[in-house]
């Protein structure tokens, strides 16, 4: 099947005022969301998602390049055409961006008045949506009498107003508390199994990433520095940014102020190793144990689970002649990857 | 110091007839295209809804070269005008003329500052959900600047009181006039006082009712 969403080559550039040069947001992205996935796109403040997911919709045009939506190239659409293709893709934002004029049910009206849904039939729906999002008891408040969480419902039941194929959420969590962020997380997680939406999330932090997306695009100052399943991504992160992404959502690999504390207490050498399902670490650590005058103790370290694969880092202390030693570690690149501390 | 009450009491219902005559329909008229200029402002402007450089350019240097113009000198100096559109330049219907003309612009700005404080997000909110440009405008940019509009409107008002006592000393009519022809020109200062508490109690009636009415728009949410 097609990707419901293709960028080709898509770069992005601003004039830069009382410059001759200009800033480049974005270049040579080539990307692909399959239909039916949680897609997530991360990076830092400036990394260009914000302009990337954009162009799903065509808040933002590309410089150069191609945006396909659905097989339609964005960039040849007229505005009315444009018009009609936003109201098949729903978006939700940071700071809710709610009518403060309108209540609940006028909020979700407006959506279903732009997406041409006769007036007649905006009860039946908007109770629906209420439902589906939780907020039934909600429909005559105001956003100012909301929470924060609240107010993000009432964003994904606006977005979901007009039955999108596609559901853009950016930043969708993070003006909100922990234990909301996975109230919210959990309803767009249910948007995508229940109603089948394609969901493309924006965000900087990896957790996110972590409880709902299937695939991860990381993004690095315009450029895609890495693309793949969150599980890979995860497992063996390729760049040192995406490492550190990952570090600050799973916190199984010491910081270096750690490192130098923990070498204080283990004298022998330190490595930090991946694990992963069918790694083998232990058989490796076993056979070493049996054969050789290696010893290990653990130091650091934590696993948990992506889609019922574990995943994880253990960080070892690795005693013993070096020689050996060397070789252990050499037995175990053969299975993961292994950073000395 | 002899006051004929008898013979001034229907001139000054007269001259407070002319200044709300006066008033309403350079708030109504004026305040309409006050409204259509500050809109078309504010979307025309780079990265608006209706960018569009030249519109947003013109519109702009307009604005700039009328309203710091004062408004005794700018009835007087749109004299040709108002000879060739109305017919004349004395009474209250030229005055009214002169009147729209300078609220228009002024409104402008008003209504263009209110709108440009409208979160940008909402209106990148409703262009996600495919409204178009007369729909961001009507159903989210207005009402969402409704309560600060209005204060600006009697903040209007209350401006547009004093330009017509202005209008009133270059032959307008209205309570500038009844002040200046029977109270200043006859060394009568109660009757000047009198046009002077006239125009204050309806400052505070328009000021009262705006801001109840503001109240109301922004409870709301």
């Amino acid at each position: 099947m097609a990707p419901i969403v293709e960028f080709i080559d898509v770069s992005k550039t601003y004039p830069v005022r009382g410059d001759t040069g200009a800033f480049e947001a974005l270049s040579g992205i080539t990307l692909a969301v399959e239909a039916g996935t949680i897609s997530a796109v991360i990076g830092g403040s400036g990394a260009g998602k914000s302009t990337l997911v954009r162009m799903i919709n065509a808040l933002e045009r590309p410089s150069s390049g191609r945006v396909l939506v659905e097989g339609a190239d964005i960039t040849t659409l007229r505005p009315k055409q444009v018009r009609e293709l936003r109201t098949r893709i729903g978006m939700v934002f940071q700071q809710f961006n709610l009518l403060s004029s309108r209540t609940v049910y006028g909020n979700i009206g407006f959506a279903l008045e732009s997406a041409g849904v006769a007036r007649a039939a905006h009860r039946d729906r908007i109770a629906e949506l209420l439902h589906f999002v939780g907020l039934a008891e909600k429909a005559w408040a105001y956003p100012g009498e909301l929470s924060g969480g609240q107010k993000q419902r009432v964003g994904i039941a606006r977005a979901l107003a007009a039955n999108p194929r596609i559901l853009l959420a950016d930043e969708a969590t993070s003006a909100l508390d922990p234990q909301t962020t996975n109230d919210v997380l959990r309803l767009l997680k249910k948007v995508n199994e229940e109603l089948g939406i394609t969901v493309v999330v924006i965000t900087h932090e990896m957790d996110v990433v972590r409880k709902i997306a299937d695939r991860v695009a990381v993004l690095d100052r315009g450029r895609l520095i890495e693309e793949g399943s969150v599980y890979d991504i995860f497992a063996e992160p390729r760049t040192e940014l995406t490492a550190s992404f990952v570090a600050t959502a799973m916190h199984n690999t010491p910081s270096v102020e750690d490192a130098a504390a923990l070498s204080g207490s283990y004298p022998g050498r330190l490595v930090a190793v991946g694990v992963g399902d069918r790694r083998r670490i232990g058989a490796v650590l076993a056979e070493a144990v049996r054969a050789t005058d290696v010893g290990f103790e653990f130091a650091y370290g934590g696993i948990s689970a992506l889609g019922g694969r574990s995943v994880g880092s253990l960080t070892l202390e690795l005693t013993g002649p070096d020689a050996q030693v060397d070789a252990v570690i050499a037995a175990l690149r053969e299975h993961t990857s292994v950073a000395e501390l | 110091m002899n006051i004929d009450w008898e013979v001034l009491q229907p001139i000054f219902w007269q001259s407070l007839w002319e200044t709300l005559q006066m008033v309403v329909v350079t708030l109504v008229v004026g305040g309409f295209f006050g409204l259509v200029i500050g809109v078309l402002l504010y979307t025309t402007r780079g990265g608006g809804i209706l960018a569009n450089r030249w519109v947003y350019t013109v519109l702009n240097v307009l604005v700039n070269f009328v309203r710091p113009i004062p408004f005794i000198i700018f009835i007087v100096a749109i004299g040709p005008l108002t000879l060739g559109v109305i017919g004349t330049t004395i009474g209250t219907k030229a005055a009214i003329f002169a009147l729209i003309i300078a609220a228009s612009f002024g409104i402008s700005r008003i209504v263009e500052q209110n709108l440009v404080a409208v979160d940008p997000g909402v209106v990148e909110a409703a262009q996600a959900m495919g409204a178009g440009p007369l729909r961001i405008i009507t159903r989210v940019l207005l009402p969402e600047a409704l309560g600060p509009l209005i204060l600006g409107y009697t903040f209007v008002f209350i401006a547009v009181v004093d330009m017509t006592a202005v209008a009133g000393s270059v032959g307008g009519g209205g309570l500038g006039n009844f002040a200046i022809v029977y109270g200043y020109q006859r060394f009568n200062w109660v009757v000047t006082w009198i046009a002077v508490a006239a125009i204050i109690v309806l400052v505070q009636a328009a000021q009262f009712f705006g801001n109840w009415l503001a109240a109301k728009a922004l409870n709301r949410r």
